[in-house]
């Protein structure tokens, strides 16, 4: 169990975030918040890279600052401007990283071998990653970070810069990492977690908002999300009047989806996690 | 756009910390003189009452002052020495102020028997022999010690030109007592034509390798402005030299002409016989005076600074990371110092490959002097290699107008 | 071990060892060749020298006073040879000398006795021994002729003494052989040694220097800080850029001192104490001339393993490499025009105290030391922001 007490995290005058409690056991938790909401900031304290001006985090009941190396021994972290050694293959990437990890090279070789399929980059084991696309980049990224089987995977951002294919890639294996380990997802892209995450935990203000099921945080807005079609010259009054969700061009006029209340030709539909999304972090 | 790529170099406190740590090194290179002040003002004392020139009342006036000054030097001792040099051959000790006295009366016995004898002394500057030593120092041989030789009749035709004007009978610090000439030029200011250049090397390549290392290649190439951002940022670091080596001129001559009394002698010639030191002839090929050689030198460290800057963007057609196209001018600088060693020394190429911006640093101190290589060799080397700058420049920035940037 | 093969192999990228070696045959071409290749043609040096040579060949490391009669006895009879010579010859005899004494001490100044000088000396080498030997002789007897120094009084070479130096000038004075080392071997020996410590110095500067940035902006920390090292890396860099420094400035001392042992032929000397009646460099400690290469070789690895960790902890501050090498070049132009003759040469010179070498290498070691060590806690405590 990863027990988030309590934290705070100032930069000077500025607070980034102010009182988080969290706790996170095995599956997959989706960190959803817009940019700037305090995401990296909660994360690179989950990895040590920063560290709290109040509270603590908890593995197990053990300070993670305390546990220093037997707690980074057990996180895998993609992070959001993943690096890398451009004249580097996989292999050697992979190799320098589990040489960080403490992992030894014959298992290391063994392991290497094993994600590079799983990522399904075998066949460019050896190729400068130079040459290597976006995509291609980052499945080198989720390959190191389970370079050392990690009860906690922490993943920033992981589908930026990602083909629409790749992300569905990407989240059916996240989907299978989950199941025994903490995976902890943080995007702005709703879509990424949509489908797999157990939890969500959204952030505004510098504090913790929600953290519940998907279908409890879709609770939150039953009953009040609906879908009409608007006349072209008629939305910019609509807009005023109602928070529009979504909008698409549809026989001639725009199919709205937005929160409201019943009224006659307005179409109840179930609320999802984008408009959750929408709704919370309006201006 | 220019005015923010300059915003670049001005804002960067590593600038600004750069100048402060070559102005104290310029500061400290600049006192290494400080012991010949006291004896220096002595000639601008004397100068200033219109005593410029040699001449029969000057030398008279120096006399008097030589004998009335040895008077109370002995007074003061209780002595009766015939001359300071007297004075300081002997082994007694003295206390300091007799000491003080007596190196005084020094000083004006050492301009005394220079100017009496200035015509002789300039005579006596034989410049075929000085080429001889010259080829036998670099084994010149065949067409080398030929074209060497032509040179040195040049040069003797000067001195006669120098005798005949009388353009040596001006007063100036003497150089083998304050050495003020290999002081000012040899040591303070090729000093700040060095730092100059590590100034321009290190900004034109943060300049070149900004985009790059900001990582903001894609938004900035890819404006209207786009890849013709290169170009103003070569003329933002031309724009930049002309500032920081003017503040750094400034600064450095402000000081030492402020610790250095000079007045009365802007006018004086760079052919008087009092510029040369111990091992070393100095006189212009041109009647200069002290101000003009000075604006001369400071306007080929201006010329030197945009070769480097020109250069140092050429070297962008090879790498634009910042940090290697410094490491690179440093070995095409001393590249160009070697690349003498291959050529025959019996060949006129020997002196073509003297002819680089590298070797006018070194020989700062022999700027425009009759002991440099030949009479234009300043103009030319600077006109050749503002050449080969503005030539790689170009190369440099064609290659970015269409090379791959991403 | 592993993590530090990693790192000296991030290290010795090859563009920046290519860029280093090109760099140190240039340096080596500019400012090395001058005490290592022009040692043979600096006359009259290089026949003291070769005098002092002949005598360790023929009495050993160092010379008594029995030695010296016979010394004596051998250049009377060397020049008497040579006068001999010197009478048969026209030129010599037209102008009315016979011995190369009269030549040498004439009051004729006239072009034909320069010529004849310019001749004897060009064309022949006993002037020069003859000449080399005098010296010997002079300095010999001029220092066993000084009776003991006091407070105050000068040394043979010069220095003010107080009571500790008195002391030793004395000890020194008083031996009863007088170590033949000629005083150009270590000047020519210590100018090839620091400009080969500015050429490491250069050369750890461009292999090394760069690493900290480098990393920084492939955004590579996050991934190695959240790694089970973690910021322990930074303890692993230290080393490997220690080690680094410390390959670099071997692998140079030993191609400069193979030249120069080699070359040169200073092997020879190697046994013979260097506080010798004819060098000027007098220190504390009775070195030969081997164990004063060894130990100043070791300075000078020394230094560049310290100027490597100086490059590291400047990396990893300097947030462009405008800052980096604008730090760097005022220290590496204060290295070369001073730091390194005092620290590597003047420190052992008994002007100083006798602990005075001790203490600077001592403070250097803190300084760059103590700098990686406050670096390295204040790694484990920062926040690694992108």
């Amino acid at each position: 169990m990863l027990t988030v007490s309590n934290v705070t995290k100032n930069y000077g005058k500025f607070t980034a975030l102010d009182s988080i409690n969290l706790d996170f056991a095995n599956g997959v938790y989706g960190l959803l918040a817009p940019n700037g909401a305090g995401k990296t900031t909660l994360i690179k304290m989950l990895t040590t890279l920063i560290f709290p001006t109040k509270g603590e985090i908890l593995y197990n009941g053990q300070n993670i600052n305390h546990m220093d190396e037997a707690y980074r021994d057990l996180i895998g972290y993609l992070p959001q401007e993943f690096g890398y050694y451009k004249n580097y293959t996989p292999t050697q990437y992979l190799m320098y990283l589990s040489a960080l990890k403490g992992i030894e090279p014959k298992a290391a070789k063994v392991k290497i071998g094993e994600l590079l399929k799983m990522v399904a980059l075998e066949d460019v084991a050896n190729k400068k990653m130079k040459k290597f696309s976006g995509g291609m980049v980052q499945r080198v990224g989720i390959a190191q970070a389970m370079l050392n089987d990690p009860k906690i995977l922490i993943l920033d951002e992981p589908t930026a810069g990602l083909d629409p294919k790749e992300r569905v890639r990407f989240r059916n294996l996240l989907s299978e990492l989950g199941r025994n380990r903490i995976v902890i997802l943080s995007t702005h892209i709703v879509s990424d977690v949509e489908s797999i995450a157990n939890e969500i935990i959204m952030i505004k203000d510098k504090q913790l908002l929600y953290k519940d099921t998907i279908q409890n945080i879709c609770g939150l807005l039953k009953g009040r999300v609906f879908e009409t079609l608007v006349p072209y010259d008629a939305m910019p009054d609509f807009r005023k009047q109602y928070q529009s969700l979504s909008e698409k061009q549809e026989d001639g006029q725009m199919l709205v989806r937005f929160i409201g209340e019943p009224k006659e030709g307005y179409v109840t539909v179930a609320p999802n996690l984008e408009d959750i999304f929408l709704h919370i972090y309006k201006e | 756009m220019i005015k923010y790529e300059l915003r670049k170099i001005y804002k960067s406190p590593v600038v600004w910390g750069l100048m402060v740590v070559f102005t104290l090194f310029n500061g400290l290179l600049i006192a290494q003189n400080f012991t010949q002040r006291q004896s220096m003002s002595q000639l601008t004392d004397f100068t200033a009452n219109e005593n410029v020139q040699i001449n029969e009342e000057s030398l008279s006036s120096l006399y008097q002052m030589k004998v009335e000054g040895l008077a109370a030097a002995n007074e003061r001792a209780g002595t009766e020495f015939e001359s300071a040099g007297e004075f300081f051959a002997q082994r007694r000790d003295y206390p300091n102020e007799v000491r003080a006295a007596f190196a005084e009366v020094l000083t004006l016995e050492i301009y005394y028997d220079v100017a009496r004898n200035a015509d002789e002394i300039m005579a006596g500057n034989d410049m075929v022999a000085f080429t001889e030593q010259q080829i036998a120092m670099i084994g010149a041989t065949g067409e080398l010690a030929d074209t060497l030789r032509a040179q040195g009749l040049v040069a003797q035709a000067r001195i006669a030109e120098i005798l005949g004007s009388g353009t040596h009978r001006d007063f100036f610090f003497d150089g083998v007592m304050h050495a003020t000439h290999s002081h000012l030029f040899g040591t303070v200011l090729r000093a700040a034509a060095f730092e100059s250049m590590i100034f321009m090397v290190l900004v034109t390549a943060f300049l070149i390798g900004y985009e790059f290392d900001a990582k903001t290649v894609s938004v900035v190439y890819s404006t209207k402005t786009g890849r013709k951002l290169q170009g103003k940022k070569l003329v933002s670091a031309l724009l930049a030299m002309l500032g920081l080596t003017t503040l750094l001129i400034a600064i450095i001559l402000g000081i030492y002409f402020t610790v250095y009394n000079h007045s009365g002698l802007w006018g004086a010639s760079m052919t008087s016989i009092f510029l040369s030191e111990f091992d070393a002839f100095y006189a212009t090929f041109w009647d200069w005076t002290f101000l003009q050689y000075l604006l001369a030198v400071v306007g080929t460290l201006f010329v030197l600074q945009t070769v480097f800057v020109l250069l140092a963007f050429g070297l962008s057609a090879i790498t634009r990371n910042s940090f290697l196209v410094p490491i690179l001018f440093a070995l095409l600088f001393g590249g160009l110092l070697l690349t003498g060693t291959f050529i025959s020394a019996g060949s006129n190429w020997l002196l073509y490959t003297m002819m680089t911006p590298a070797h006018l640093l070194l020989r700062f101190k022999n700027l425009f002097m009759v002991t440099q290589l030949f009479p234009f060799y300043e103009v030319s080397t600077l006109l050749i290699w503002l050449g080969f700058g503005t030539v790689s420049s170009a190369v440099a920035y064609k290659k970015f107008l269409k090379e791959d940037l991403a | 071990m592993r993590m530090i093969g990693w790192e000296l192999r991030k290290i010795f990228e090859w563009k920046r060892v290519l860029a280093a070696l090109v760099f140190c045959t240039l340096f080596f071409m500019l400012f090395l060749t001058f005490p290592l290749n022009t040692f043979h043609r600096n006359r009259p040096m290089i026949d003291n020298v070769r005098v002092t040579q002949s005598m360790i060949e023929k009495y050993g490391t160092a010379l008594d006073d029995g030695e010296f009669a016979d010394f004596v006895t051998f250049h009377e009879e060397k020049s008497r040879q040579f006068d001999e010579y010197l009478a048969t010859r026209e030129d010599v005899s037209a102008l009315g000398f016979s011995t190369l004494a009269e030549i040498r001490n004439s009051d004729n100044e006239s072009p034909e006795v320069f010529a004849l000088l310019d001749t004897l000396y060009a064309d022949f080498d006993e002037p020069w021994e003859i000449q080399a030997r005098e010296h010997i002789i002079e300095f010999y007897e001029a220092r066993r002729a000084r009776g003991e120094a006091a407070v105050g009084d000068l040394s043979f070479w010069g220095l003010m003494l107080d009571a500790n130096q008195a002391q030793r000038e004395n000890t020194l004075g008083s031996l009863e052989a007088y170590p033949l080392f000629e005083g150009y071997l270590m000047a020519n020996y210590s100018e090839a040694l620091v400009q080969a410590a500015a050429m490491i110095a250069f050369s750890i500067v461009i292999i090394v220097s760069p690493l900290y940035l480098t990393e920084r902006h492939q955004h590579m920390l996050p991934i190695q800080y959240a790694s089970k090292l973690g910021r322990k890396l930074y303890a692993k860099k230290a080393i490997a850029v220690a080690l680094a420094g410390a390959i670099i400035a071997l692998v140079e001392l030993s191609a400069v001192f193979a030249i120069y042992a080699i070359k040169n032929g200073t092997l020879v000397f190697s046994p013979v104490e260097i506080n010798s009646f004819l060098s000027p460099f007098q220190t504390w400690f009775d070195f030969t001339f081997g164990q004063y290469m060894l130990v100043t070789a070791l300075m000078a690895l020394i230094l560049g393993t310290g100027m490597a960790l100086l490059s590291k902890a400047i990396s990893r501050i300097a947030p462009i490499y405008l800052t980096l090498l604008a730090i760097l070049v005022p220290i590496l132009a204060g290295l070369i025009h001073g730091i390194y003759t005092y620290l590597l040469r003047s420190v052992w010179s008994f002007q100083f105290p006798q602990w005075f070498p001790f203490v600077i290498y001592g403070g250097i070691a803190l300084v760059v030391g103590g700098i990686i060590l406050w670096q390295g806690k204040h790694e484990k405590k920062c926040d690694i922001l992108v």
